[in-house]
């Protein structure tokens, strides 16, 4: 039972929420937040393909510290939607959340910038096609590729490594912009909803799709030694 | 050989790209991959047993060789 209501306004996905379900985004409580997260394996599950990551890569900092810029630069924002669960320790909002942020990393006016081509391995572009690219800082971009299947950006605020990630569908293939792709030589990513890949800024990568399926029966327990 | 596990935790490593994978809730594990990869392992963490191959969509670089 939810302590209060959450109410969806209209064909769109908007909630209305109280002021008060929205937890405020200072350094100290969304890290908390986000090693309480850690203790709580479907909290790790849910924070890890938040992030595009793997569970086990939330053991590095450097994915802890996205996790953590990317609230505390109010890109997201945490709202508690339902009572304490049983294993987890919700954090419950202490501060007004509507003051104005108090930013606790200097802005600089310093850019850096990527660039982006995606084809799949038969060179194939992907022209029209909506990703998103998650930024150092944990923005969420839509990344729209031109006809030559490419996108840049030249006002990244952060340098270092910045994941783009399929979403929901798996965009179509269309015309041909290479003879073919030579995967050894690119990063690539799955042909599959919410795959991921790292890309460092400053820098122009071609991420190359790939649809190869291979299929495993997992060994049982009772086949194996421990 | 008993029922393959569910939610097991498994290496697979793509050429010289390792990432972990998880099998789903019948026991199996699908992996997307380079068509014209010229390898693919898969390694259970905690089980000795290895994983038996149910099918693959494209041929490897090195089958045949």
């Amino acid at each position: 039972m939810s302590r209060w209501n959450t109410v969806r306004l209209g064909l769109s996905d908007y909630l209305l929420v109280p002021a008060h379900a929205v937890l405020p985004n200072d350094r100290a409580s969304v890290e908390r937040l986000v090693a309480d997260a850690l203790e709580d394996p479907t909290a790790r599950e849910d924070l890890a393909s938040w992030l595009g990551v793997e569970v086990t890569e939330l053991e590095v900092p450097e994915v802890r510290a996205r996790a953590v810029a990317s609230m505390t630069s109010g890109s997201w924002r945490a709202i508690e939607v339902e009572p304490a669960r049983e294993s987890g320790r919700p954090i419950l909002p202490t501060t007004d959340p509507t003051e104005p942020r108090k930013p606790d990393v200097p802005r600089t006016t310093e850019r850096t910038w990527i660039s982006v081509t995606v084809v799949d391995e038969d060179g194939r572009g992907f022209a029209g096609t909506s990703w998103t690219l998650t930024t150092a800082d944990g923005d969420d971009r839509t990344v729209r590729l031109d006809d030559d299947s490419t996108w840049r950006a030249d006002d990244l605020v952060l340098s270092g490594t910045c994941y783009l990630r399929v979403g929901h569908a798996v965009p179509e293939a269309g015309v041909l912009l290479a003879a073919s792709t030579n995967v050894a030589e690119h990063p690539w990513i799955e042909a599959e909803p919410r795959a991921s890949v790292p890309l460092r800024t400053g820098a122009s990568h071609t991420v190359v799709v790939v649809h190869g399926r291979t299929t495993w029966a997992g060994p049982s327990r009772t086949s194996g030694a421990r | 050989m008993g029922r393959p596990e569910p939610d097991e935790w498994c290496e697979v490593t793509v050429d010289a790209r390792m990432r972990k994978r998880r099998t789903d809730a019948q026991g199996l594990l699908v992996v997307v991959h380079p068509r014209r990869a010229t390898s693919i392992e898969a390694r259970f963490v905690l089980l000795s047993s290895e994983a038996v191959v149910l099918d693959r969509s494209v041929p490897l670089a090195t089958d045949g060789a």
